[in-house]
Parts: structure tokens; C-alpha cells; sequence
């Protein structure tokens, strides 16, 4: 009885304040289940709930267990810096999100200085030769960048400063060119560089089918705010990956509407009828 | 131009509440449960 009038103590004394304190702790524990559902351990955190409830439990004062309430306290703390060594990629990621939080069509919309049609224009450039490698079986991996790319991969490979075209994508996959072994870096509807090498992704959850392409397609888009499209050489199928997260079987349609979202740009109703003509 | 600006601030501000109510909502109703649980343990035991 004397629960049920602790509670209703509490909750009379200060009702403001009991509903900010459970909306920031649902805030807390949905952060928690989001992280965690992200690299498949979602299941840890019923894990990690049932450890609190187990610890206010047996720290109050009614049992008079000190030891294992204690115990089981600073367990939690324990617990949650655990989660976070157990992901150090994401962990970093998430630091290096709340040091530069925009959105990546949002640094898109002010950092180029070219017009949407330009940017339409690269788009289906992109698509057009993603399309053509794809078919052709040839491997490639193209990065659409932000502001935060760092310098260092520009630098590994050679840099380019051209304007985009669906040819010069298609002849620097050439297997038989110098700069198709690595990644081409696009900003805006400029080709910045080519043949850069990129950082590869260490997560166990990628299936092991995927190769090396793949891998660092992943890796720069966990540690930088990038949009990466690669084709596979073995299968033609278009990936993307973006936050550290791949989607697989993208057609023409499907990365056309990615990259608008990316570069932050509205499907005009005359280019979809332009786009539809074409499709036939 | 104005429309265009004005129908992405609109579009924006959709996915915004589109992404506080509808996506996930599963998860976010969970959230709330457990936290209120967990508070009324705390205020009960504590």
C-alpha cells in the first residue's frame, strides 16, 4: 500500500515535472532501441530495461539488500558504456552527427552555386551511365559528397574538377583505364576526383557475399555525410549507401528519385513527362 | 519561386510530423510504456 501511496505523493507534488522526467526517459530508452535496432542487437534491449527495473527494485529501501542494489546501479552504467565499445564505428558516427547535424539535401540546397536544371541534368547523367555499367556487368562506385568530405580521400586519388557527363563516368570505369580501381567523388554536378581510395567498413551485419566495392562504399558513408551508389561487378546489381546503411536493386527510377531527394530538388511535372516519354 | 519555396516548407513539414507519428510508432509507444514503468517504480521504491 505504501507504493501505491509513494507514488500518488509524488505524482500530485510535482505533475509537470513527472511528465517531463518519463518523456525524457521514453526519449532515452527510444534512443537506446534505435541505436541498438540499427546493428541488429534491438532483442539487448530488453536486456538492458529488465537490468534497471531489477536494480531500482532491489536498491530500495523496503528489501535493504545494499549490495546487489548497488551493484546493480552502477551495472547499468556499466552496461550502457559497454553498448558503446561494442560499436565504436557508430559511436563515432553519431559524435561526428551531432558535430555537423545538417541533413545531406539541406547542404546541397546552399552550398552550389548551379541551377536545379544543372543539377537535373547531373542526375540523369549518374543514372544513365549507373544504368549502362550495371548492364555491362563493370563495377563502380561513385560518391555524391557534401561539405564535410575530407581532403585526405580527394587527395588519394586524382583529382578531376570536371563537369559530369554520363561518358566521362563510363570511361573512367573502363576496366581498362587507369582510374577505375577506387571511387569517384561527386560534388554538385562536378566530378571533384577519381581513383580515390576510401575507408572500409568493418561491420560483421554485411552480408559476405558483398566484396571490397561494397565494403568501402559502406565505410564512407558511416564516418562522412555522403550518398554512395556501386555497382556490382559481379551481378550489375545498384546499391546504395548512405549512414552506414546499404540498399540493394535500385533501377532507374528508383536512384533518380534518391538522388532529387539527396540534391534536395522537386520532380518538375515536365521532366517526368520527358522522363516518361522516354521509358515509352 | 515563392511557391516553390513555400510547397518545400510544407513537404518538410509533413515528413516532420509524418516522422514523429507515424514512423516507428511501435517502438516509440514501447518507449513511453517502459519509461513510465520504470518511473513508477522508482517513485514507488525510491
Amino acid at each position: 500500500m505504501w507504493f501505491f501511496e509513494n507514488v500518488y505523493e509524488k505524482l500530485t507534488a510535482k505533475p509537470w515535472a513527472c511528465a517531463i522526467d518519463i518523456l525524457l526517459t521514453a526519449l532515452l530508452i527510444y534512443g537506446l532501441i534505435v541505436f541498438l535496432k540499427k546493428n541488429n542487437a534491438a532483442r539487448l534491449t530488453f536486456f538492458i530495461l529488465a537490468v534497471i527495473a531489477l536494480g531500482i527494485v532491489l536498491s530500495s529501501d523496503a528489501l535493504g539488500l545494499s549490495v546487489i542494489g548497488s551493484v546493480l546501479r552502477y551495472g547499468t552504467v556499466m552496461a550502457i558504456v559497454a553498448v558503446l565499445l561494442l560499436f565504436p564505428q557508430e559511436t563515432r558516427r553519431g559524435l561526428l552527427k551531432l558535430a555537423s547535424p545538417r541533413e545531406t539535401h539541406e547542404a546541397y540546397t546552399t552550398a552550389y552555386d548551379v541551377s536545379d536544371e544543372q543539377l537535373h541534368s547531373a542526375i540523369n547523367d549518374i543514372v544513365r551511365a549507373a544504368q549502362n555499367m550495371s548492364k555491362k556487368n563493370v563495377g563502380a562506385l561513385i560518391i555524391i559528397s557534401t561539405q564535410n568530405m575530407p581532403e585526405h580521400i580527394v587527395d588519394s586519388g586524382t583529382k578531376l574538377d570536371a563537369v559530369l557527363s554520363c561518358a566521362l563516368l563510363e570511361s573512367i570505369f573502363n576496366t581498362k583505364a587507369p582510374l577505375h580501381d577506387g571511387a569517384v567523388v561527386v560534388r554538385g554536378n562536378r566530378i571533384v576526383a577519381a581513383g580515390c581510395f576510401l575507408p572500409l567498413s568493418h561491420s560483421t551485419t554485411i552480408d559476405k557475399e558483398l566484396g571490397t566495392r561494397h565494403r568501402a562504399g559502406i565505410g564512407v558513408s558511416e564516418n562522412y555525410n555522403v550518398l554512395t551508389i556501386i555497382v556490382s561487378e559481379e551481378t550489375g546489381v545498384i546499391s546504395i549507401a548512405q549512414g552506414g546503411e546499404l540498399t540493394r536493386y535500385f533501377d532507374s527510377q528508383m536512384l533518380t528519385d534518391k538522388l532529387e531527394q539527396t540534391y534536395g530538388l522537386q520532380a518538375t511535372p515536365e521532366l517526368n513527362k520527358r522522363r516518361k516519354r522516354k521509358n515509352g | 519561386m515563392e511557391n516553390k519555396n513555400s510547397e518545400r516548407k510544407q513537404n518538410k513539414f509533413a515528413a516532420a510530423l509524418k516522422a514523429i507519428f507515424v514512423h516507428n510508432i511501435g517502438w516509440k509507444l514501447l518507449s513511453l510504456a517502459a519509461a513510465a514503468a520504470i518511473w513508477v517504480l522508482a517513485a514507488g521504491l525510491l
